[in-house]
């Protein structure tokens, strides 16, 4: 399982803003997501998320609304603008990129020269 | 971009809302996470406990998001600018030494910029004036000489008729107070002539009316005149009906053809204008008209230049006579050329002063620096980023900064007005003058990277050296070296400036002394002068002007406290007129003429100056109109023209009249003329003719430039007289306006005001410059004092005399003088040559004032040397020891 900070640098980013492509939500709605698509793999260092949820809004890749939550109580709802639309994109392929790369890498196979 | 800033003062500003959204929202998560942990089993209170664990630091979080909005570096700013307000307060002589310094600079340097800038550098105020131009003629030799502008009517004719595609007209640059008179008005105005097209060529249009036309600008013409739109306010209230009404001037009706717009000036501030008529006779035989041309669109100045010069002038027709050719000088360039040079100064003056503060500041800088370093190498030791602590010191730096560019702000804006009225007083010029600011920004942008070089050049330095070091020194600081090194240059450099400038500005004194020190060659005691213009139809013949003159003198040497009275053309310390003449019997070469000031006056003139009369007799009533034509001339006349021979007797021509010479008069001073001297004044040869012998065309002539002065010596008090003097003359004549009314030591005055307006400038700017080097010399030396006083008593304590200590302390500030005034010397012997041109009976190597200045220098370095170190001699050596 990884924790927050054994993600690489700029990785929760994304994966906020990865979250937020299925839909607005809340902060701790966001914290489940990720939990749930990793399937169980990542575990979120819980505080750490609101920096960086600031951090996005700050650059206009995210917008946050107050709204309702599920169970009534006012919570604050992120979504994603289309500038952070954009980057998520952006970031997905160069992530793709490099896994594919690495794996590449990883994988190969003593050749005779 | 602006989205993020907006994003980062939206927090700031919202601050506390901030926080509590942030609250609210950390709140909802935790008990979100509560919930969800009690609805998979847990208890309550420990699920509670679980989320809050597993949250982390909600002040963290905080924080960390409050700074995610780019809210870091403001909230720094904002603490840095309260350490420095609260450095400030903590040692205001420090922070007001600096903010006057720097205001001083800033203000001064601004104004003065403002004022050269205004008078030399401003385009004109018309249109297209980079295209504008006088001609001259000028020897191909020796080059165009800036202010020797004027030619002759000749010299005219041939530019109006060989210059056909060039905008062009002619003027008189002659200012000419006159009498002007409407229905009950009556004014001493200045006028000024000019020739049909010279608004046209300055593109500037009457506002109301139209300029002259050619058929009024010929010799005859119908007499008319345009006013300026101050004039027309004040004098005839903006009178929409003034174009065809008639006015008075000099007594001849004139016509009204136009006003000019408002604030429209010509070259020197006029109230009418007339046409000129220039002739190649009479007033246009001499050089007295000036010729200006407009470039046609598209022709470069080369071009036009070379257009000019293809014009044959008239003296190149001439065999023998040196060859002269027209050329062009920029319009701006020819009005200001004698105000080049004295401004110049002064702005020169100026930049070393704002050289010598900004090394004063610098010095200034290195000192604070240095004493802070152990401060700034602590914090670097307990792990303060080099970032920080420099974006700490910039933003105590900029607040000095600021807080000094208010000072010079307010510096520049309180004196640039009296600076205005100085400059109008002593300079010939119109310009009004306005604070400049982009001169206010380069003045306050050199001051400010001077501080801020010098404020943190010893932090950066400090990261170069081992922490440490700086830490276990103590009060020691291990870069002391290298900044003190600095310091000491800096101190040199200022003393250098500093010797250079009080050089400068003593020479200027001593030149203004020997000037005001000349032997005038007449007493000034109790001597009031009446000024009236001539200029009038009414005297229009020599007979009339003699009559107003003897009714005038005669009802004023009635009067009980008046001793005598005369009349004279011109009085001493002002610029007489000048003629060519020739003796009777003397064969001059061809080409060359002979030269002198003439002066018209009446018997009593010599004795009412005290002008002692050498040889020969006085002008007597009986040298009268119908009598063998005499005069009188100088002692200066004498060994220039009539060495050779017994003076009295000879004869000489002049003006197309023979006179014999029958006296010597005893020299006085008068203003230059444009001939002979350089010198502000001078005892020029000068020919003194009886008024009653002046002929008709005479007195027109020269009453058009030249208004003649009534002169009275009184046993009373001379200023008490004017009011009855003035009635006197009214009585004779209701309708003349008196245009002045001055003492006579009031005319001396006034011919030595600029030289004494330089000096002043100078000695007050230097004074400011030596005090700035004073305060830098006495804080090194107060420096070094403190840096050694541990070692000063450690020497004392192993048996040395506290004069021993003193003097090893004090010596090394003397040590810098003395390198100081060796460059100052330099300095100074390299500006010599420059300073030359703008000193009299002085040289610019004087020893006295070199003297003066060095041991002065020297005097006040040892001072400031030797006062902060006998602190040493007062100390105890065994507290001190104790205190290590």
């Amino acid at each position: 399982m990884l924790i927050t900070k054994e993600l690489l640098p700029g990785t929760l980013d994304m994966l906020i803003l990865k979250a937020l492509s299925l839909g607005p939500n809340h902060g701790y709605g966001v914290l489940l997501r990720i939990e749930q698509t990793s399937k169980g793999l990542v575990s979120l260092e819980q505080g750490s998320l609101y920096p960086a949820l600031n951090r996005l809004e700050h650059r206009g890749l995210i917008a946050s609304e107050w709204g309702t939550s599920e169970n009534n109580r006012k919570a604050k709802f992120y979504s994603l603008t289309p500038a952070g639309t954009k980057r998520l994109e952006h970031e997905a392929s160069r992530w793709t990129q490099m896994v594919e790369a690495v794996t590449n890498v990883l994988d190969a196979l003593p050749m005779e020269s | 971009m602006l989205n993020r800033l907006r994003s980062a003062f939206g927090t700031l500003l919202r601050g506390r809302r901030f926080r509590e959204e942030l609250d609210e929202e950390i709140a909802f998560h935790i008990d979100a996470y509560t919930d969800d942990l009690i609805a998979s089993g847990m208890d309550p209170v420990e699920a509670r406990r679980q989320a809050r664990l597993r949250f982390g630091s909600p002040e963290e979080v905080k924080t960390a998001s409050r700074e995610a909005h780019g809210v870091a570096l403001i909230d720094e700013a904002l603490r840095n600018l309260r350490f420095a307000v609260r450095g400030m307060l903590r040692n205001p002589l420090f922070s007001v030494t600096f903010a006057l310094t720097l205001g001083l600079c800033i203000g001064a340097g601004t104004a003065v910029y403002s004022v050269v800038d205004s008078v030399l550098w401003r385009p004109l105020p018309y249109p297209s004036p980079d295209r504008l131009a006088l001609v001259v003629t000028y020897n191909p030799e020796t080059g165009k000489v800036p202010g020797y502008n004027a030619v002759d009517g000749r010299s005219w004719e041939l530019i109006r008729d060989g210059a056909q595609m060039f905008p062009r007209a002619v003027f008189s640059d002659w200012p000419a107070g006159v009498n002007l008179s409407a229905d009950d008005a009556a004014a001493y105005v200045q006028q000024q002539r000019v020739s049909a097209g010279f608004f046209s060529t300055l593109e500037v249009a009457p506002l109301i009316g139209r300029e002259f036309e050619v058929s009024e600008d010929i010799p005859s013409g119908p007499a008319v005149a345009i006013l300026s739109h101050e004039l027309w306010q004040r004098t005839f209230n903006g009178d929409p009906q003034i174009v065809g009404r008639t006015i008075r001037l000099k007594g001849d009706a004139h016509t009204v053809v136009g006003v000019m717009p408002a604030g429209f000036r010509s070259s020197f501030p006029t109230d009418v204008w007339t046409p000129l008529r220039p002739s190649p006779t009479g007033e246009g035989s001499g050089t007295n008209y000036k010729i200006l041309v407009r470039l046609p669109p598209g022709m470069s100045w080369e071009g036009a230049d070379a257009r000019i010069a293809g014009i044959q002038t008239t003296r190149s027709s001439q065999p023998d006579a040196p060859e002269t050719l027209f050329g062009l000088v920029p319009l701006n360039r020819a009005l200001t050329a004698d105000m080049q040079q004295p401004l110049l100064l002064l702005l020169g003056a100026i930049v070393i002063m704002l050289l010598v503060g900004c090394a004063n500041l610098a010095g200034l800088q290195i000192a604070r620096a240095l004493a802070r370093q152990p401060e700034i190498a602590t914090r670097q030791a307990l792990g303060g980023g080099t970032g920080a602590i420099l974006r700490q010191m910039v933003t105590e730096n900029v607040a000095l900064g600021i807080l000094g560019g208010l000072a010079g702000l307010a510096v520049a804006y309180l004196g640039i007005d009296g600076l205005e009225a100085l400059v109008q007083a002593h300079f010939d010029t119109w310009r009004t003058i306005d604070l400049d600011a982009r001169a206010l920004a380069a003045a306050f942008g050199l001051t400010v990277l001077a501080t801020l070089l010098f404020g943190l050049a010893p932090v950066l330095q400090v990261r170069k050296f081992d922490v440490r070091g700086v830490l276990a020194g103590g009060s020691r600081t291990v870069m002391g070296g290298g900044g003190h090194r600095l310091r000491k240059a800096l101190l040199v450099g200022e003393v250098a400036l500093v010797t250079a400038l009080l050089s400068g500005a003593g020479l200027l004194v001593r030149s203004y002394g020997y000037l005001d020190r000349l032997d005038p060659g007449f007493d000034a005691e109790g001597v009031l002068t009446v000024q009236l213009s001539m200029d009038d139809a009414r005297y229009s013949s020599a007979a009339e002007v003699n009559r107003f003159i003897d009714e005038t003198l005669a009802g004023i040497e009635r009067q009980p406290s008046v001793a005598s009275a005369a009349v004279a053309l011109t009085l001493p310390y002002e610029r007489p007129l000048n003629m060519p003449f020739r003796i009777v019997g003397v064969e001059d070469p061809e080409g060359t003429y002979r030269i002198a000031n003439v002066v018209y006056v009446t018997p009593d003139f010599f004795e009412t100056l005290g002008v002692p009369l050498l040889r020969g007799r006085n002008l007597e009533t009986a040298d009268g109109p119908d009598a063998p034509t005499v005069v009188i001339a100088n002692q200066a006349f004498i060994d220039a023209n009539l060495v050779d021979g017994p003076a009295i007797g000879s004869r000489l021509t002049f003006g197309g009249r023979e006179f014999e010479v029958v006296g010597i008069a005893g020299d006085v001073q008068q203003a230059r003329g444009g001939w002979g001297s350089s010198e502000p004044i001078w005892k020029s040869p000068t020919l003194y003719i009886s008024a009653a012998q002046a002929g008709d065309g005479f007195f027109r002539g020269i009453h058009i430039w030249f208004s003649p002065s009534w002169l009275v010596k009184t046993t009373g008090s001379p200023a008490g007289l004017a009011a009855s003097i003035t009635n006197t003359i009214h009585d004779v004549n209701p309708d003349m306006p008196v245009a002045r009314v001055t003492l006579l030591s009031e005319v001396m005055a006034q011919a030595l005001a600029r030289p004494r307006f330089e000096a002043m400038f100078l000695v007050i700017v230097a004074a400011f410059a030596l005090l700035l080097a004073v305060v830098g010399l006495y804080g090194i030396v107060a420096n070094e004092v403190v840096e050694r006083t541990s070692e000063m008593g450690l020497r004392m304590a192993l048996g040395a005399t506290p004069g021993k200590a003193v003097w090893t302390v004090g010596l090394p500030g003397l040590q810098l003088t003395v390198v100081g005034l060796v460059a100052g010397g330099v300095l100074t012997a390299i500006t010599g040559r420059w300073i030359a041109q703008v000193i009299w009976g002085v040289v610019p190597y004087d020893p006295i004032t070199l003297g003066v200045v060095g041991i002065g220098v020297t005097v006040l370095a040892a001072t400031a040397s030797f006062v902060p170190a006998t602190r040493i001699a007062r100390l105890e050596p065994s507290t001190i020891l104790r205190e290590e």
